[in-house]
């Protein structure tokens, strides 16, 4: 279920919704602005958004499911990385608000960057863990790419 | 108030209370060094060890799998409160238009994270039966800052494009 769900918000949905508007919807959109669009909103704000709600409002989930552990003293801990997940999550969703791409696309994409590096830098990797790397240091060089080519657009045309 | 709180277009134009980014600042601070401390990018700081002293978390008692993605859940949290606040000091000094949505960031995480804890330890307080310890009270002091500071920087006290203090 896991890497389902890495590969829908992180590749097939972002990559989904920018052919589905490039092509399908006609927008004669400029391509780089759609990619840095769609995967801020798809995977900083709803895969973070979503991850945020469940750990903020049924930390025991996460807890019992994901950590395996009954003890409700690390409820407060998940409850923490839920709430910080969804206000990175709601930054992400505004990128479908023109003007906002850019800010959620420099957010999402330093905190997966940092993410990915804590992965790479980890003694002992599983398929899991890995499988999160690769992801995180993917839409991490996404959104830098589409970072960079905006500031550089906005430099030049200053 | 929705055009503040989500303006069209980033710019530096801040119509709000210049005391909301007095305010705002000193939270910041101590939030940016929280995430940075909790993230695993501080060398000298050991997460395990607050987890384990100051939340009372028994690490201990895990099987070594278990403390190990405790810690990385905390470490987790440090570094996406890290780049919340360096999205906020971006938009401190050069998109101060998005200055109330950054606060409402901040507040969502502060006010989400320690609101059940607070509202339990301010009545236990108003009760009687307890004493509120200091992280209590840098908790509620940081909430109440914010708040004040998210009304503070939603009020309109100037027009865009007005620069004066």
């Amino acid at each position: 279920m896991y890497f389902v769900v890495i590969a829908l918000f992180m590749f097939i949905l972002p990559a989904g919704s920018v052919a589905v508007e490039y092509a399908a919807l006609h927008t004669g959109g400029d391509l780089v602005a759609l990619i840095g669009k769609w995967f801020a909103f798809w995977g900083v704000g709803m895969r973070l958004g979503i991850a945020g709600l469940r750990q903020a409002f049924n930390p025991a989930f996460t807890a019992q499911d994901i950590f395996e552990i009954e003890d409700p003293r690390v409820h407060p801990i998940v409850r923490e990385l839920g709430f910080a997940n969804l206000s990175l999550g709601l930054l992400g969703l505004l990128a479908l608000v023109p003007g906002w791409p850019l800010p959620a696309a420099i957010a999402g994409g330093l905190f997966f960057a940092l993410a990915g590096w804590k992965h790479v830098n980890a003694k002992e990797r599983n398929l899991t863990r890995t499988v999160a790397m690769v992801s995180d240091l993917f839409i991490a060089a996404v959104l830098a790419t589409f970072v960079a080519i905006t500031v550089f657009r906005l430099l030049t045309e200053a | 108030m929705m055009g503040r709180l989500f303006p069209r277009s980033l710019d530096n134009s801040y119509e709000g209370s210049w005391v909301a980014v007095w305010l705002f600042a000193p939270v910041l601070i101590v939030k940016t060094l929280m995430g940075f401390n909790f993230s695993g990018l501080n060398p000298i700081i050991d997460v395990s060890e607050i987890l384990r002293t100051v939340d009372g978390v028994p690490l201990d008692t895990f099987s070594q799998e278990a403390a190990a993605s405790v810690v990385d859940s905390a470490a987790a949290w440090g570094m996406a409160l890290f780049t919340l606040c360096l999205f906020a000091w971006l938009v401190l000094f050069r998109y101060r238009a998005a200055l109330p949505f950054a606060i409402l960031l901040l507040l969502i995480e502060q006010v989400g994270r320690t609101g059940p804890d607070t509202v339990r330890v301010v009545t236990a307080l108003i009760a009687g039966s307890s004493t509120m310890s200091m992280g209590a009270i840098i908790n509620l002091t940081m909430s109440t800052l914010l708040i004040v500071v998210a009304v503070l920087s939603l009020l309109r006290v100037r027009r865009a494009g007005s620069d004066s203090a």
